[in-house]
């Protein structure tokens, strides 16, 4: 009965997030459309509103006992100056959470989204940025990219295992957010993530949700520079990804 | 005996990379460079164009659709730098 529920109100709340969503579209594309000499206040400014919807969206999903994640889930410290944010990728709301939490935050977006005609605009005006493709040589736009929106004051979070993690522990890590890191000067933040039980995993889908309510939890830990890691884009993600199981391991043990 | 291109490349390889922990004779000619086999990754893969760039004068652009048949073993790298230049 309570997984039922559970499967009911997931669906309940996405296919209200898909007729909702136009509206919030055509308000966001008003938004970017207003004319502004600052192109960062503009960005700021969608960004805050992304943040508002994500926020409405957990706070529904809350509220309806489907999944349990809020601003109180967050533990630690995440610097509001420039840096880039590394965090694991167990479920499909990790990025909306972190959206949720922090504001003046950009991401990669996957390639088929960000060069989708209704969605660049807007992703664009936000200084999102388009990802890597299949190609190993698109990553060096990538990294100029998130190395300039640091210089412009924005921290970025990057996914380092590239796609969601396996159900026990982490795929390895791509070296792409720790050369921005190395290059643009700034520290690297590892978020951890966990969902206590699982749901939303590669393992555990929509269809299959646990009788208890999930809980989705971020924990910061102390931010590694590049100094630390002797300027060293392989070492420094060797220390992240340790870092990261290290407290993942941790948590599975409580 | 001059070094074969196969073999220059291999050294460029550990050397630009930094792979302190691989001797460039025991990198295959035929073997996949990235992922498989050497498991270089794609922060390697543009400081291994690069590298090559600047010692045989030899460069693909970003997007350009062949890079990943260019660069996928050390025999690809030197048959598509012999066609574009006069080494080895």
């Amino acid at each position: 009965m309570v997984r039922a529920w559970r499967i009911f109100g997931a669906a309940l709340v996405i296919s209200t997030y898909f007729v909702a969503s136009p509206v919030a579209y055509v308000a966001f594309a008003i938004l970017g459309a207003v004319p502004t000499r600052d192109p960062i206040a503009r960005a700021r400014r969608l960004q805050f509103v992304m943040m508002c919807g994500f926020r409405l969206m957990h706070a529904v999903l809350r509220w309806l006992w489907i999944l349990d994640f809020g601003p109180r889930n967050v533990e630690g410290e995440i610097p509001s100056s420039p840096c880039v944010l590394v965090a694991n990728h167990p479920t499909l709301t990790d990025i909306s959470a972190m959206l949720a939490t922090e504001r003046n935050l950009v991401f990669p977006v996957k390639p088929d989204l960000f060069r989708s005609f209704w969605a660049r605009p807007l992703l664009a005006q936000a200084h999102h940025f388009e990802g890597a493709g299949p190609d190993a040589f698109t990553a060096g736009q990538v990294i100029d990219d998130a190395v300039e929106r640091i210089a412009r004051g924005y921290r970025v979070i990057i996914f380092p295992e590239g796609t969601r993690s396996p159900a026990n522990g982490m795929h390895p890590f791509g070296r792409t957010a720790f050369e921005v890191a190395v290059r643009a000067g700034v520290p690297v933040v590892p978020i951890v993530i966990t969902c206590t039980p699982r749901w939303l995993t590669k393992n555990h889908g929509f269809l299959n949700p646990p009788v208890e309510v999930p809980r989705l939890r971020l924990r910061a830990l102390p931010a590694v520079t590049p100094e630390q890691a002797g300027s060293s884009s392989r070492t420094l993600r060797d220390i992240v990804r340790q870092q990261i199981n290290s407290e993942l391991e941790r948590a599975d043990r409580f | 005996m001059q070094e074969s291109l196969e073999d220059q490349l291999k050294d460029l390889i550990v050397e630009a990379l930094a792979l302190e922990d691989v001797d460039p004779s025991e990198i295959s000619t035929e073997e996949a460079l990235f992922v498989e086999g050497l498991g270089l990754d794609s922060i390697d893969a543009l400081e291994l164009a690069l590298a090559i760039q600047e010692k045989f004068g030899v460069a693909t652009s970003p997007d350009d659709e062949r890079n990943r048949e260019l660069f996928y073993s050390v025999k690809t790298l030197a048959d598509f730098i012999r066609a574009e230049t006069d080494v080895g």
